[in-house]
């Protein structure tokens, strides 16, 4: 287990510094830094700004400052917001889009599990028929257009939510929803699968045998033997909900980090950017590795190794 | 050997059987993978339809040009804002305004071709290329192609000033959606089958490679992909395009004749090759044992020819399956992007772009349905139809794959 940690760890920061090595390079290869843009300054007064951030050292000396004030935490100051440094941006951002994510997340578990094993203990009944339908249809319509229909339907024609704002639940329900819908529907069609494998198995029949009710033997046995792609499928979907929310941010104005990014991009704020990009790259390898770590909880016979 | 096929009886009797046994072996007809696959997929009713509504939709983006539409750039901002759908008939004045053009550009060569070579001829030269500027197709279309134009000329001459309806109403500029949602629609194909082709370039040579070279070039190998796997992709990418599209550095890729929606295509393609890469790894391996290999090894094949000519045929049929499903995907990318502001950018359109642009006409005061609804629809349905299509195609040609 340690062993696992510390080999996934190690790739992590080796993973983060490509990242971050590539995105360093291409932000330099950019014509013209942060303070050749709007306002002409005096020579004078541009070199001694650049000298107060190293910008008119040999660019593999920039590259090594800059790395170390990386690794500390620090990602400077972002180009285009006023008084704000990236770290600070992220700080409030991230709640926001955290919250976001894990709403959808359980919306997407909750409603795909369920539906998944109805549909799979009553195979082929009108409920097994609609819910694949409704499945098909969430993992082939994009997000947003999902999230645009929705919004003209229950917040305009049926106004049920709010168009836009953070800070309320309610607020944060409708995002949640089309945020989560795609990933719902393939859990669904994952989980119907992987019960209708189990339910034709040996020990399915015997906990039958022995007289245990249907809803005992969905809950307790069966479900959890159908509970394993699912589980490995959490990884690329938080991977997916992570850009996911890109978008539904900026549907429903909410002022987490994929506004901030899509901004920052917009706006040609790169430390700003590059300093997202890194944080979306530690935030998806934990998930996996917790994702890793999970599986082998579940299943006891698979063992973690790096 | 030859006594124990022998059978018993005279030479007569030999020569019948062998001929039997030819007619036999005449009368098996062997099925094909693709014929197999073929028959499985005709069974599949909803790929079928799937089928049958791309190709339409294909041919008909295909022939654009050719259709009676009205212009997708002319904007009317008299009275032609937010109409909704209608049925009432509208006209472009294009013969008209076509036939006056080239009179005019007519008259000008004819001029041209009179006055000794010298500056006055130039100044001509110059006249008529700014005439043929100006001429109704640029204003009405988006910088056609030299094909695209004559295909507009072929229209104008079929159906004259005629054109469709505004069926689905048309936008906040007052341009027809319809006719936008066409267009739209050859974009947003042609990225999914561009950035589809670039990627599986890519990730057939690359996977090819490692599987065949094996050893310690395969593990570095896949140790790359490993890394790029676990980046979260989307972010990257919207960051290379943040930083390709900067002014002077498109500028300096547009001299060398690369153009934004190019690398568009290559940014995209460059980064789906992953999943492709990791699956033909897998079946080169499985495959570079076998004697047609060492056959080929024997023979003095170099290694590049022995994948390039004897593997990847082999792959090809589990690639067809990433294919079809990796189309969607890009296409859903794109969307994605050019919904975000960050891929196609007017005056090009694109169904992702028409969403936004419809989306934006959402507002408490008036809902305008038509913009969003129609470019929504087109998309979610083409999305649709691929994706059955490409389940279809896993489900025909790997029936192991069922259910996955």
């Amino acid at each position: 287990m340690a062993r696992f940690l510390v080999k996934r760890l190690g790739w992590m920061l080796l993973t983060i510094w490509v990242v971050y090595t590539v995105s360093f390079f291409l932000m330099r290869a950019v014509p013209g830094g942060p303070f050749s843009s709007e306002k002409k300054i005096p020579p004078a007064i541009k070199r001694n700004i650049e000298a107060r951030y190293k910008m008119d050292r040999p660019i593999h000396e920039q590259y090594f400052s800059h790395l170390w004030s990386t690794i500390c935490l620090d990602l400077g100051p972002s180009y285009k917001l006023e008084d704000y440094t990236v770290n600070e941006v992220i700080a409030q951002g991230f709640p926001v889009s955290a919250s976001l994510g894990i709403f959808a997340m359980f919306f997407a578990l909750t409603v795909g599990l369920t539906s998944g094993v109805i549909s799979a203990v009553h195979r082929n009944s009108p409920y097994d028929l609609s819910f694949m339908l409704m499945a098909t249809i969430g993992i082939a319509v994009p997000n947003f257009v999902l999230a645009s229909i929705a919004v003209v339907l229950f917040v305009f024609v049926w106004p049920i939510f709010p168009a836009a704002g953070w800070g309320q639940l309610s607020q944060i329900i409708l995002p949640a929803i089309c945020l989560g819908a795609p990933f719902a529907g393939y859990i669904a069609r994952l989980t119907r699968t992987g019960m209708l494998e189990v339910l034709g198995m040996d020990y399915i029949r015997t906990a039958y045998a022995k007289g245990l009710g249907t809803r005992q033997v969905v809950v307790r046995h069966a479900l959890r033997g159908a509970l394993l792609p699912v589980v490995s499928y959490l990884g690329p979907a938080t991977a997916g909900i992570l850009s996911g929310s890109l978008v539904l941010e900026r549907i429903f104005a909410l002022p987490g980090m994929g506004s901030h990014f899509i901004e920052a991009a917009t706006q040609r704020d790169y430390t700003l950017a590059m300093g997202m990009v890194l944080i979306y790259t530690v935030l998806l390898f934990v998930m996996n590795t917790l994702v890793d770590l999970s599986y082998s909880i579940i299943d006891p016979r698979v063992e973690v190794e790096g | 050997m030859a006594d124990q096929i022998k059978p018993a009886g005279g030479d007569r009797s030999q020569l019948e059987y062998y001929a039997d046994l030819l007619e036999e072996a005449q009368r098996i007809k062997g099925i094909s993978l693709w014929k197999d696959a073929w028959r499985r997929l005709k069974k599949n009713r909803p790929a079928m339809v799937s089928m049958v509504f791309l190709i339409l939709l294909s041919l008909l983006a295909l022939l654009t040009p050719l259709l009676p539409l009205q212009s997708p750039s002319e904007q009317n901002l008299d009275d032609g804002q937010f109409l909704g759908p209608s049925l009432a008939a509208a006209t472009l004045p294009l013969s008209k305004e076509l036939a006056d053009h080239d009179t005019a550009v007519e008259a000008l060569i004819v001029q041209r071709n009179e006055v000794a070579p010298g500056p006055e001829q130039q100044q001509l030269d110059r006249e008529i290329a700014a005439l043929q500027q100006e001429s109704p197709l640029s204003q009405y279309w988006n910088n056609p192609g030299p094909i695209t134009r004559s295909l507009i000329r072929l229209r104008a001459t079929l159906f004259g000033d005629w054109c469709f309806p505004s069926l689905c109403g048309t936008d906040n500029l007052g341009r027809d959606v319809l006719s936008r949602l066409f267009w739209g629609a050859r974009v947003s194909l042609v990225v999914g089958i561009v950035a589809t082709l670039v990627s599986l370039l890519i990730g057939v040579s690359y996977g090819a490679t490692a599987g065949y070279l094996g050893g310690r070039v395969d593990a570095i190998m896949m140790r790359i992909v490993d890394v790029i796997y676990s980046v979260p992709f989307i972010f990257v990418v919207i960051f290379l395009i943040t930083i390709l599209s900067e002014e002077s550095i498109r500028e300096s890729l547009n001299d060398i004749g690369i153009d934004q929606v190019m690398i568009f295509y290559v940014v995209i393609g460059a980064i789906y090759w992953l999943t492709m890469a990791r699956v033909v790894r897998g079946q080169v391996i499985s495959l570079k044992n076998e004697q047609f290999v060492e056959a080929a090894r024997v023979v003095g094949a170099s290694p590049r020819r022995i994948i390039f000519r004897h593997l990847v045929p082999n792959v090809m049929g589990i690639v067809i399956i990433y294919l079809t499903l990796t189309i969607p995907a890009v296409m859903r990318f794109e969307a994605f992007l050019s919904f975000l502001g960050l891929g196609v950018s007017p005056p090009d359109v694109s169904w992702g772009l028409l969403v936004n642009e419809g989306l934006q006409d959402i507002t408490p005061v008036k809902i305008y349905w038509w913009t969003v609804t129609f470019s929504g629809l087109s998309l979610a349905l083409t999305l649709f139809a691929l994706s059955f299509l490409g389940d279809g195609m896993r489900d025909a040609l790997d029936p192991r794959m069922k259910n996955r």
